[in-house]
């Protein structure tokens, strides 16, 4: 049986995996490894990589508070257990090792690797080892499987146990892709790399047209021109009269108004771009920007520039709603009172539910409508 | 005049800059330059203020020439389409704050080639 224990650096939050609470001046650490690439983040890929070797007992661990930080809907079938929390590595190593763990993956995830954990197994066994470390281009990767059975000495901690043996640790080396994912430079290089085929990593969505791939529930605009390669996520809107020139990629719920320029550049998820905008070579997310040529990163604290699609869903969702004869019947007027909020709140849909159907009292019968003389 | 932009020009910093351009723009010599170069955010509070007065001092004969673009800077103006207009008040690296309009200079041109050909 393999066990895992997965850590991240500092308080990467598993089931956050977006950029919005992002400011360009916040230190990244790992938190790279939970945002969307091309519709999933680093960790989910790694984590279903972990199903390939069977691996059922999986702890996360926040390398600076030593807790689990894990257990998200998305990622409770991995846990070992959903509710406990550690106060440190030892203690959730300690709690695999009583769950008679056979083999132990040791995982620091702050970068994107290709390792064939399969084939990454079979060497262990073949060989006999006691500690597997991984390689990549003679560089030590914190990737590394232990033989339980080595670390079950009463009287000693497991981190000593541990440092006993790794001298005697084999190394797999491996010459597939790896991205460091040290910066945002990184992180667009990864996008780049995964059009380009340089890696593994395939869009999750279907590819709508060569080199253009979609998410579920995408809208495009009839009159929107698309050069790929580009990927748009899942619920993604793009307006009449956009300009996509690839290789650009909008993760998840993106929205992009009238009229816009995207050139090389990559969308967090829940990001708006406002209209008649021209955005190119650039990583950006709501509120922020990272200019790929300058090397600069900017906050726009503009919702109408870059924002955020939370707030614009509301919205969207009270526009479909009066999207009736009497939206007809009031024309711009009555949009323009509706374009005007920013954040609807449940009381301001009401009213206007309340203004919908008091209108439509007003209005004449359908039939007398169609037919006047009537 | 120079007029040093700062490091935040949004639109709580706009206040001060209206009143740093009306008064160079009321003044005898309404030739002023914007220094983009400590810029780290802007936004279009901002860039309004400045187009507005960028038209009102050429109604009155004066120049706004713009110079030291951060990256910040270009990269807003660049997003918002303003880079090509803004390129067109650049300053260049070595000249003096203060620059007359082109066709002020080519009217001047000319008629230093109407003097010399009557001279001559």
């Amino acid at each position: 049986m393999i066990g895992a224990i997965v850590t991240l650096e500092e308080d990467s939050h598993l089931e956050n995996g977006d950029a919005i609470s992002f400011t360009p001046e916040a230190n990244l650490g790992s938190k790279l490894v939970t945002w969307n690439v091309l519709g999933e983040n680093v960790l989910n890929r790694f984590l279903r990589k972990l199903e390939t070797i069977s691996a059922k007992n999986i702890v996360f661990l926040s390398e600076s508070s030593g807790r689990v930080v894990g257990n998200s809907a998305n990622h409770s079938r991995y846990a070992a257990d959903g509710d406990e929390s550690y106060s440190s590595w030892e203690e959730a190593a300690q709690t695999l090792l009583s769950q008679g763990v056979q083999t132990l993956l040791l995982v620091k995830l702050a970068t994107y690797i290709e390792v064939d954990l399969v084939d990454l197994v079979q060497f262990h066994h073949a060989t006999s080892s006691k500690l597997t470390q991984v390689f990549f281009e003679n560089q030590p990767i914190s990737m590394v499987l232990v033989q339980a059975s080595e670390l079950r000495t009463k009287g000693i901690s497991l981190r000593r146990q541990l440092a006993n043996i790794i001298p005697l640790r084999r190394r797999y080396q491996y010459k597939e892709y790896s991205n460091p994912l040290a910066g945002l430079d990184d992180f667009q290089q990864l996008y780049m790399d995964a059009f380009n085929g340089e890696c593994s990593l395939t869009p999750v969505g279907d590819e709508i047209a060569p080199g253009v791939w979609a998410g579920e529930g995408v809208s495009i605009d009839p009159l929107v021109t698309i050069t790929g390669p580009a990927y748009f996520g899942t619920r993604t809107i793009i307006n009449a009269g956009c300009v996509i020139s690839g290789p650009v990629a909008l993760e998840q719920e993106c929205e992009i108004d009238c009229g816009t320029t995207l050139e090389d550049c990559t969308l967090m998820r829940n990001t708006y771009v406002g209209p008649g905008l021209n955005l190119k070579n650039a990583l950006a997310g709501p509120g922020w920007l990272y200019n790929l040529e300058r090397l600069v990163a900017l906050t726009i604290n503009d919702s109408k520039l870059l924002g955020s699609t939370y707030s614009n869903n509301l919205l969207s969702r009270a526009k479909s709603l009066l999207s009736s004869p009497v939206q007809r019947r009031m024309g711009s007027t009555f949009f323009s009172q509706t374009a005007s909020l920013h954040i609807p709140s449940r009381a301001v849909l009401d009213r206007h539910l309340k203004a919908e159907s008091h209108f439509k009292s007003a209005l004449p019968q359908e039939d007398n409508r169609e037919n006047p003389s009537r | 005049m120079i007029i040093k932009l700062p490091e935040h020009l949004t639109e709580a910093s706009t206040r001060n800059l209206r009143e740093q351009i009306e008064f160079t723009r009321t003044s005898k010599c309404p030739n002023i330059v914007l220094d983009f170069s400590e810029v780290q955010e802007m936004d279009t509070t901002a860039l309004e203020t400045i187009l507005r007065y960028m038209d009102r001092v050429a109604q009155h004969a004066g120049t706004i020439r713009v110079t030291g673009m951060s990256a910040q800077a270009a990269t807003f103006l660049e997003l918002t389409r303003m880079d090509s207009v803004f390129a067109m008040y650049e300053e260049c690296p070595n000249a003096m704050p203060a620059v007359a309009v082109p066709e002020f200079t080519q009217t001047t041109a000319v008629s230093r080639a109407e003097m010399q050909v009557s001279a001559a």
